[in-house]
């Protein structure tokens, strides 16, 4: 599958699609014809066409609205999810795999309690005890999403230390914390990199999991939209189908990003996909 | 001679799940404590909610005493140890909203759970794994292209799209299927279809690898120059090794449901512990959340022991290194 150089160019597409996207799911609530919160039931269940470009839901809102605001909020959140998880994971993970000894015992257990909560069911447990709402669904997935970068950090920056060029900088006099930020860190940023961006699906499918269900978010976001447009799947199925195609576009190019970015990053990455 | 050796490897493995299984004590004692800390935080308070819920008005009075009945005016530390003591004699507590027993709420959901998470396993497994096979041996082909493809579409899809989809065509439109799901099989169908869907998207990328990562190994350079039949080689020794993978998956792919089964239980109204859960949390019924997450954790992790147990019986190398062989 293509050169080297077609691995990079396939990413620079990739990320261009990506940082277009962010940009646009920031404006993206502006360029909406109605106001995606207006009920209107004089005109509701409207076919795709005419003042609405993808139709109406059950109570008249403009589903096109909807979607652009959506946008905002189902991307953002993801986005946000992932880089909490990232800072709070390679923090812990940094700390615990430099400092060892007891600290690193510690943290890995509670690591092992945190990975004892099979997939989506701390994140369940999290958004019961915060109540719905969009923020607390990002922090329920959050929740369970550092583990995996604090593992990864640890065991990097355990094999890391060992390397000559580490000791010598310790012999140099050097602190632990400039030896972290200059010696340990930047070899520790591609697999972090690649963890990220394999993140940035699961995510993303996590938040409009959470939402479809009820637990997040109860305005305009994709999965409720879905969980709201179920019921009257038969009589308006582009009320389904639109935040549908939403979601999907979205996933697939989070995932063909995370894809490239493993390419170019860690070629050797493989039994990265392995793990969840 | 044999014998003595066999007892020594059997020695080892049980040696091995005696270790495994101490060093679960603290992981689930952490998991209970997390559980329970976690709504012990939550900025509502349970004795309101619960008055609510039955319909009787919170004065300050009522909610005091109240309060002391259940023992929640304790301090932390107390409160946690005493409903820990009650959960592992098998007493969940009493749901807020209906007084109904959260074991037998619990054990009233399982079977329908069991039964959807048994079916998409099954059908996850008998899809991917013949599928992954494909894939890595007609790599580069069009019959790997096209199912990559689809595999990649697959893994985009959420199972509550699947299903919402499968709904529209096969049952709204094409009545092949119930809309709701009753006692029948048939009923079935569809919500394992939504559920095994997206699961082999991705499990066939990663049987694809582990097939791949074998077929590269000297040892079947060796035997193509031996002269071996391919059909053998893959068969007997390929698929044998890349089975640890096959097996890991199919394992997690278990953990992923457990729990995650909840939109589709919603979806095709599926009364499972996913249903159950999402009700409980969306009126804040803490007891039945506590009981699901522990039992689920619980599962999980036994789950997790048993998979690594098996990798005793399957990987020749762990076994000889002990004498089983």
């Amino acid at each position: 599958m293509g050169g080297p150089t077609g691995t990079k160019r396939k990413l620079a597409a990739y990320l261009s699609l990506f940082l277009l996207l962010c940009v646009f799911s920031l404006v993206a609530g502006k360029l909406a014809p109605h106001d995606a919160e207006f009920v209107d039931l004089a005109a509701a269940k409207q076919a795709p066409g005419g003042a609405y470009p993808l139709g109406t839901d059950g109570l008249g809102r403009c589903i096109w609205s909807r979607i652009l605001a959506g946008a905002s909020s189902s991307i953002f959140a993801s986005l946000v999810i992932v880089v909490i998880s990232l800072v709070v994971g390679c923090a812990v993970g940094i700390v615990s795999g430099y400092a060892g000894g007891v600290i690193d015992e510690i943290v890995m257990r509670v690591v092992d309690v945190f990975l004892a909560f099979p997939g989506i069911v701390l994140s369940i447990a999290v958004a019961g005890m915060l109540g719905p709402g969009l923020k607390n669904g990002v922090l329920a997935l959050a929740a369970t999403g550092w583990t995996q970068y604090a593992r990864l950090t640890r065991s990097y920056v355990l094999s890391l230390r060992q390397e000559n060029y580490v000791r010598a900088a310790r012999l140099n006099g050097q602190t632990g914390l400039s030896i972290l930020i200059r010696h340990i860190l930047p070899n520790a940023i591609r697999p972090v990199a690649v963890t990220g961006t394999l993140h940035l699906s699961g995510a993303m499918l996590g938040i409009s999991g959470l939402s479809f269900l009820g637990l997040s978010s109860s305005s305009a976001e994709w999965g409720s939209m879905l969980s709201e447009g179920r019921s009257l799947m038969q009589q308006c199925p582009w009320a389904v189908l639109y935040p549908a195609l939403a979601i999907f576009l979205v996933t697939i190019l989070f995932n063909l990003l995370g894809d490239s970015v493993r390419d170019v990053l860690d070629p050797s990455g493989a039994e990265n996909t392995l793990k969840d | 001679m044999a014998g003595k050796m066999e007892r020594l490897g059997q020695h080892a493995v049980l040696r091995y799940v005696l270790r495994r299984l101490l060093s679960l004590i603290p992981v689930l004692l952490g998991v209970t404590l997390l559980t329970y800390a976690l709504m012990y935080l939550s900025p509502k308070d349970p004795v309101e909610m619960m008055l609510q819920a039955q319909g009787t008005a919170p004065s300050v009075d009522v909610v005091e005493a109240m309060r002391r009945q259940l023992g929640l005016d304790r301090p932390f530390i107390v409160q946690y140890l005493d409903w820990l003591g009650h959960f592992i004699r098998g007493d969940m507590g009493r749901s807020y909203v209906d007084g109904a027993s959260v074991a037998d709420k619990l054990l009233t959901a399982l079977p329908n759970t069991l039964k959807l998470t048994a079916a998409s396993v099954v059908v996850t497994a008998v899809l991917s794994v013949p599928l992954g096979i494909l894939t890595a041996v007609y790599r580069g082909k069009t019959a790997d292209r096209i199912i990559r493809f689809l595999s990649f579409i697959g893994n985009s899809l959420p199972n509550y799209i699947v299903s919402l989809g499968l709904l529209y065509f096969f049952a709204l439109k094409l009545g092949w299927f119930p809309v709701l799901s009753s006692r029948s099989v048939i009923s079935l169908v569809l919500p394992t279809l939504a559920l095994a869907i997206p699961m082999t998207g991705k499990y066939i990328r990663q049987v694809r690898a582990a097939v791949l990562e074998q077929l590269h190994k000297p040892y079947v350079d060796g035997a193509v120059a031996r002269g071996l039949k391919t059909r053998t080689i893959l068969f007997r020794d390929v698929l044998r090794n890349a089975m640890i993978t096959i097996v890991t998956l199919m394992s997690m792919s278990v953990g992923s449901l457990l729990g995650g089964t909840a939109a589709i239980e919603m979806i095709f109204v599926l009364p499972g512990l996913g249903y159950m859960v999402t009700n409980a949390v969306t009126v804040r019924d803490y007891p039945v959340i506590q009981g699901f997450v522990v039992w689920m954790s619980v599962i999980y992790v036994v789950i997790n022991l048993l998979t690594d147990i098996s990798y005793y019986y399957m990987d020749p190398r762990v076994s000889a290194g002990m004498g089983v062989e």
